[in-house]
């Protein structure tokens, strides 16, 4: 009787062992060849650099995507000008040089000499023509931007373009610099792959850029592998990656376990806790990257409804955020303050008095003048449950509100359901925690965003809908004027109606802290590229 | 089932268009997403339409993938059911073993054991086990990886079937055939845990039964050495509620799918399923909520066809 189970036992630990003790680490079990066939060897590929990303990579159309995944794009597509490193200093990329006409409406670029697509064609004109032309014919995402933008673009040779604009527009540089602006593509292939959808079905399993890194599979749902570019117009001299990984890691604590390991070299998306920890006791071979972004949180304020139309009521929340206690003791300071509505590194940062403070008697005082001494009204704070800062906010404000007698709600629920709600006026919440960041380098990117009364809801993201016809006119007219020093003073004007009419209470910046092996090397966020890293100037050095 | 499916789904408020067009898409940019998908027709329209294209067997497209959700099913679906299978195996293999030993040896040490490694099973929630096991097999003791189904550089093989376990002998890709099965080893156990703990405690109790019953007793007044008593009296007679099990068990299977593919970055049709409700993609959500209405009818269909097998009264 017990023979049979002791030879099943036998058979199931003999198994497990040969399972585990292996030991193989699995960068080194087996490595593709060209072939697909794969091989021992010995050591993980040298110059590979393996990012842990908590998002599935949603496509490779730059003309499309306009999320997370641009991240992925941007080492793969090239825009005509770009932003110089971490800065928002902007510098020619497939452009070497541009000229604008004096009445701000006519932008000449002389393109780039003997650059080369990865379908092996080279960069003209006409690409670029027919890559603008094609972001807005499709008209989605990122074509907001530029949908009505130019009268037309001539290309009277084939390294020279020119671009009319229909209205002068001192941001249409940032425009073309940002992730979002249009990114090059083959000439070639966009009339080969044109097809009856201009294309969109073969742009999204393939591409045909510029970049130093060119798309060498994807594997849905695991992993996208770029690979180097060998003919890239900047060359390969000097230290560079070889092939850069973006892998689907969701879990947060399957990225830190992959990281310690070596599994990973970056761990994209760990949240606070998990870097206090890291921060606390790095494990050996880990290290930890401090960066400043553009990323605001901020809640909106709804400026139509109720107790809030009175800009008193508005002010008394104001005052009652425990902003020092959220960031000390529940973000243990890895995020920064944030003083107005634009982001501590913008050049047009507010520099007046913000006077918002945690101060719940000023509050109780404000309250009072607005007729409500006793609170006695209830606010619905609207959730994005995706945010673990944002349930923060909620929950910490549920309490400081509570010692006004303003009872609050909080409404928990998915981003698509969170943003349609918050879309429609009749359904938007009193208050809701909500990120931004600037779509491209200016300061009229998120204060138009935000602030504008033609971006009410789902017409852009003005959860506020907040309307001053003085805001609204310096909105217009800020980008009339390439004065910087008059557009400053504008931008400055503002922020300072917003410190005194709170459609939106500042919380913080998000600092981006990446956890990294120490063996990465060159590695800088870039901001105001979707956070994205410049894989062209990384390289791995063993430690 | 279809027309609920589609109801509820967009009951749900939310705008898939404005998340697939990016969260900072413009309103025009949004509707043309919209029309894309045909959502900026009125509901009757939409809801014919998705009739008439899946008698047709198209299921739409994906909003967020933008690829055709038959296609996406048949690029994720292999590796959940490769999973299941590998669950189903394990749950078969340990539970009914354990299950036997502790009926043949009630109310000693194993019998006590099979019980309280099955009230474990049945109570550690499958995320937290998941986790537990990766702690211990990938970080503590290096053994085997924490998640995907193949290491970061290998190459999937050629598709065949969609099982990796098959395409790779097939295609005798050894290495990668060896790649996968270590990938496959702690998604499946932490799936096939609660089911190993279940059809632990059913055979227990049904071979228990079977050893009280006359024909055992007989059996052994016969001189029938106790292995063949067991296995092929009492054993084969407490086969059929335990196949009962092993089918539901099997649904439960897929549905635990969902969380253990999230846990493993195991890139099946559980994870798609799980993008598609969070971001509301309604072509996704009603395909994978129907292949799986389907597999799992197909799986009591075998299970009742086993029946017969097990039992020579069963008859079809």
């Amino acid at each position: 009787m017990r023979k049979p189970f002791r030879t099943a036992a036998a058979w199931l630990l003999a198994l497990a062992m040969l399972a585990g003790c292996s030991g193989a680490k699995p960068s080194d079990s087996a490595q593709p060849t060209d072939n697909g066939q794969t091989q021992q060897q010995q050591k993980p590929v040298d110059q590979t650099l393996v990012v842990g990303i908590e998002f599935e990579h949603a496509g490779n159309d730059p003309a499309i995507i306009y999320d997370n995944s641009s991240r992925i794009i941007v080492a793969m597509y090239e825009n005509l000008v770009t932003l110089k490193k971490d800065t928002t200093e902007i510098v020619g990329q497939l452009a070497e040089k541009w000229s604008i006409s004096d009445d701000g409406k006519t932008y000449t670029f002389n393109l780039r000499k003997g650059v080369k697509f990865h379908d092996g064609t080279e960069l003209t004109s006409e690409a670029v023509k027919l890559s603008l032309e094609r972001l807005v014919t499709i008209n989605k995402g990122p074509a907001w931007m530029f949908a009505d933008a130019w009268t037309k673009i001539e290309t009277p040779d084939p390294l020279t373009v020119v671009i009319t604009l229909k209205n002068p527009d001192a941001a249409f540089l940032s425009k073309l610099a940002g992730p979002a602006g249009p990114q090059i593509i083959s000439a070639k292939a966009i009339k080969d792959h044109a097809g009856d959808d201009n294309g969109q079905k073969w742009f999204n399993e393939n591409e045909a850029g510029t970049g130093p890194y060119m798309l060498d599979h994807w594997d849905k749902g695991q992993q996208v592998v770029l690979k180097k570019f060998p003919d890239y117009w900047g060359g390969w001299s000097g230290k560079h990656l070889d092939q850069v990984v973006f892998k689907f890691v969701k879990e947060a604590s399957t990225q830190e376990q992959l990281l310690e390991k070596g599994d990973i070299d970056i761990a994209y998306a760990l949240p606070t806790d998990q870097l206090k920890s890291l921060k606390d006791k790095p494990p050996a071979g880990v290290k930890l990257t401090d960066g400043s972004t553009q990323n605001v949180r901020y809640i909106a304020v709804d400026t139509q409804r109720g107790p809030l139309k009175d800009k008193r009521v508005r002010q008394a929340i104001a005052y009652a955020v425990d902003y020092d206690g959220l960031l000390k003791n529940v973000w243990n300071n890895l995020n920064e303050p944030l003083i107005g509505p634009l982001p501590n590194a913008d050049p047009n940062h507010f520099t007046g008095t913000w006077p918002y403070k945690f101060d719940i008697a000023k509050a109780r005082d404000l309250l009072k003048q607005a007729g409500y001494e006793k609170g006695g009204f209830s606010l619905k704070m609207g959730v994005i449950d995706s945010t673990p800062e944002f349930k923060d906010i909620a929950e910490v404000m549920q309490q400081n509100l509570k010692q006004l007698g303003i009872d609050l709600t909080i409404d928990t629920n998915a981003v698509a359901t969170v943003l349609a709600q918050a879309g429609k006026q009749d359904t938007a919440y009193d208050l809701m925690p909500i990120g931004n960041y600037p779509d491209y380098a200016d300061s009229s990117a998120m204060l138009g965003n935000e602030l504008a009364s033609w971006a009410w809801g789902s017409n852009g993201w003005n959860f506020s809908y907040y309307k001053n016809d003085r805001v609204d006119q310096l909105l217009k007219d800020v980008n009339l004027t390439t004065d910087q020093a008059k557009r400053s003073a504008m931008f400055q004007e503002i922020q300072q109606i917003t410190a005194d009419e709170v459609p939106l209470i500042p919380v913080f910046t998000r600092k981006n802290i990446l956890a990294m092996r120490d063996t990465v090397q060159g590695f800088y966020l870039r901001p105001m590229m979707s956070n994205s890293f410049p894989v062209y100037d990384m390289y791995k050095e063993a430690k | 089932m279809v027309t609920i499916l589609f109801v509820l789904t967009r009951m749900i408020p939310g705008d898939p268009a404005r998340l697939a067009a990016g969260p900072k898409a413009g309103p025009e940019q949004v509707a043309q997403v919209r029309h894309d998908f045909g959502l900026d027709k009125p509901l009757p329209v939409q809801y014919v339409r998705y009739l008439s294209d899946l008698l047709r067997g198209d299921l739409g497209r994906s909003i967020q993938t933008r690829r055709p959700v038959a296609s996406d099913v048949k690029l994720f679906f292999p590796a959940t059911v490769e999973l299941a299978t590998a669950a189903v195996f394990l749950t078969v293999l340990l539970g009914i073993p354990l299950g036997v030993l502790a009926a043949v040896r009630v109310g000693r040490w194993t019998d006590h054991a099979t019980r309280l490694l099955a009230l474990l099973g049945t109570s550690v929630p499958v995320f937290w086990l998941g986790l537990a096991l990766q702690l211990l097999f990938f970080s503590s003791l290096n053994w085997l990886p924490a998640n995907g189904r193949l290491d970061t550089l290998a190459r999937a093989p050629h598709v065949i079937t969609g099982f990796y376990l098959i395409d790779t002998l097939i295609t005798r890709q050894w290495n990668l055939w060896w790649d996968a099965f270590r990938h496959l080893i702690l998604p499946a156990l932490t799936l096939s845990l609660s089911s190993v703990a279940v059809l632990a405690r059913i055979t227990r109790s049904n071979v228990l039964e079977a050893l009280g019953q006359d024909y055992i007793r007989t059996a052994k007044a016969k001189g029938l050495p106790e292995r063949v008593v067991t296995f092929r009296h009492a054993l084969r007679n407490a086969l059929i509620p335990t196949l009962t099990v092993i089918g539901l068990q099997g649904g439960a299977l897929l549905g635990g799918a969902f969380l253990v593919e999230t846990i493993f970055d195991w890139p099946g049709i559980g994870q798609y399923a799980v993008t598609a409700i969070t971001t509301l993609d309604y072509p996704a959500i009603i395909g994978t909520a129907l292949i799986s209405t389907l597999v799992f009818l197909a799986t009591n269909l075998v299970i009742d066809l086993l029946y017969a097998a097990a039992d020579p009264r069963v008859r079809y």
